[in-house]
């Protein structure tokens, strides 16, 4: 439906994107094998203490960008930040600027998912759920929108939210309200954006088969006294689609929603989830 | 709105068949096509014999129904009436046309697809449908209808590899809102036109015909394989 590299010469920034086989690492080697020159940013070392995630590897963080450079002919970009810390993030731009140029394309990836009800979420996991899915994607939308006015350009901002923006997960409260709060930001942020021609918006996956999901199914499981095998049968059952969905289903999505074609589309939450939404 | 989604369908390769009430209308988008593969049955979708004709006619020609467009609709054919002082008639010409007629497709599409392996299927929705604009109550009672038929085929036919979608424009410069702005120019509304225009979206301009084909193509295309039973909104943010 688009010429074969439609995004050449285009600069994007993926966050979250420092772990393979995650939705992120599935966006930006969509993204640059469209001809973006992709920026990818990863935790670091920002300790998810109290998370069951480990802190992602600056290793693996660089070999995702090699492989980006492998992909096209763009220029490419590897990065450790705090995603919520505005001079880290505002550094992280100037310096992509520099190398790559102005990012046009801004994909909000990075999230963290604590698996408890809410009666046993302490403090600091319902700060941080909040502070990477929300806050994150706050500080690095307004520092990106700042570089797009200021160079006129007239970019895209694309967060993955999640169907749990639309309706309550048990077990899944801060995570939950975090995305909540993600699409009430997209729904400002696109109106706001409109007059400087940005175009601000979500997507809400469904269940996607991606490395992050295959963590927060073994705490699930364990949780719920099932076999992580059983949890996924329970799972792709209650996907009228018959099947998880894959990071590449959503990075197709965020392609469209970029791409000139969506150039009547702001403030959208476009769902990505083999029809899970309406089937129950 | 329906001559974009036929033309580009058309310019990606697809062999098109549109179905419309106007044979006039439907020359001039045959005309536009120039070279590219579009017929035309003139057809009323709220009439089932015609439909089904429609569909006969299609599958003996092309062979099969790979994509179901039901674009056909009208907001508010006989005028703006508050709910009390709407017609018998005004109301089901505006629910035959709009959800009627996209149940009739369906019913008669559906089966052609399921014995083919799948296929996609994209019905119009309308902001209206979410937000409704008082004085057309058929028409946003339609489209809100089409969005839960949308959702309940999308069930229905998930396991038949058919996925159903609903594109819901905004305003889009179409001869549809050129009435709607002649109305209430005549009712004495001054500024309509800038009204209209200004006040559409928070873009501050209409969207384009050929900007929700490019939504329809998306979602009836292989990119959108994981997507079904959902809406997508053509509508410069106004829902926002």
């Amino acid at each position: 439906m688009t010429g074969e590299r439609p995004l050449e010469g285009r600069v994007a920034l993926v966050t979250g994107a420092g772990r393979r086989r995650g939705i992120g690492y599935g966006i930006a080697r969509h993204l640059a094998g469209l001809g973006a020159s992709v920026a990818i940013v990863g935790a670091g070392s920002r300790s998810m203490a109290g998370l069951d995630y480990e802190a992602q590897a600056l290793g693996e963080l660089h070999a995702i960008g090699d492989e980006l450079a492998a992909l096209g002919h763009g220029r490419h970009l590897a990065a450790q930040a705090d995603i919520a810390n505005p001079e880290q993030v505002g550094r992280l731009l100037d310096r992509i600027g520099n190398e790559l140029g102005v990012v046009e394309i801004l994909v909000n990836n990075a999230g963290v998912c604590p698996v408890k009800p809410l009666l046993e979420t302490t403090f600091s996991e319902w700060e941080k759920t909040m502070g990477v899915n929300a806050t994150g994607a706050f500080v690095c939308s307004t520092e990106t929108a700042r570089r797009m006015i200021a160079h006129g350009v007239s970019g895209n901002i694309v967060s993955i939210a999640s169907l749990s923006a639309k309706e309550g997960w048990p077990d899944f409260g801060a995570y939950t309200a975090s995305k909540f709060a993600l699409l009430g930001f997209t729904e400002v942020f696109a109106r706001e954006m409109a007059p400087h021609g940005i175009r601000v918006n979500a997507i809400c996956p469904g269940y996607i088969a991606a490395g992050v999901s295959e963590e927060i199914t073994n705490t699930f499981a364990a949780k719920l006294g099932v076999s992580p095998a059983e949890l996924d049968r329970n799972t792709v059952a209650r996907v009228p689609l018959g099947r998880y969905g894959t990071a590449e289903d959503v990075a197709q999505a965020v392609a469209f929603l970029v791409s000139p074609a969506a150039s009547y589309i702001t403030g959208q939450a476009m769902n990505v989830c083999g029809g899970v939404m309406v089937s129950h | 709105m329906g001559r974009a989604v036929a033309l580009l369908f058309a310019a990606e390769g697809s062999r098109v068949v549109i179905a419309d009430l106007d044979a006039t209308g439907a020359a001039e988008t045959i005309a536009q096509a120039g070279e590219r593969q579009v017929r035309f049955v003139q057809t009323d979708v709220n009439d089932e014999r015609q439909v089904e004709a429609l569909v006969g006619s299609t599958v003996a020609d092309l062979g099969s129904i790979d994509v179901l467009v039901n674009c056909a609709g009208v907001a508010a054919p006989l005028g703006v009436e508050r709910c009390d002082l709407l017609t018998r008639e005004g109301w089901q010409r505006t629910i035959d046309t709009n959800l009627t007629g996209t149940w009739l497709c369906i019913k008669h599409v559906a089966p052609v697809m399921m014995a083919h392996g799948g296929g996609a299927i994209v019905n119009f929705g309308s902001i209206a449908g979410v937000r409704v604009f008082p004085g057309i109550s058929p028409y946003c009672a339609a489209k809100a209808g089409i969005t839960a038929l949308s959702h309940c085929a999308a069930l229905e036919y998930v396991s038949y590899g058919i996925r159903v979608n609903t594109v819901c424009p905004g305003t889009i410069d179409t001869p549809m809102v050129d009435r709607l702005i002649a109305n209430l120019q005549a009712q004495g509304v001054p500024d309509a036109h800038a009204a209209i225009h200004a006040g559409s979206s928070p873009m501050k301009r209409l969207g384009t015909p050929e900007e929700v084909a490019k939504a329809v193509l998306f979602l009836a295309s292989e990119d959108a394989s994981y997507v079904t039973g959902t809406e997508v909104y053509v509508d410069g943010g106004a829902l926002a």
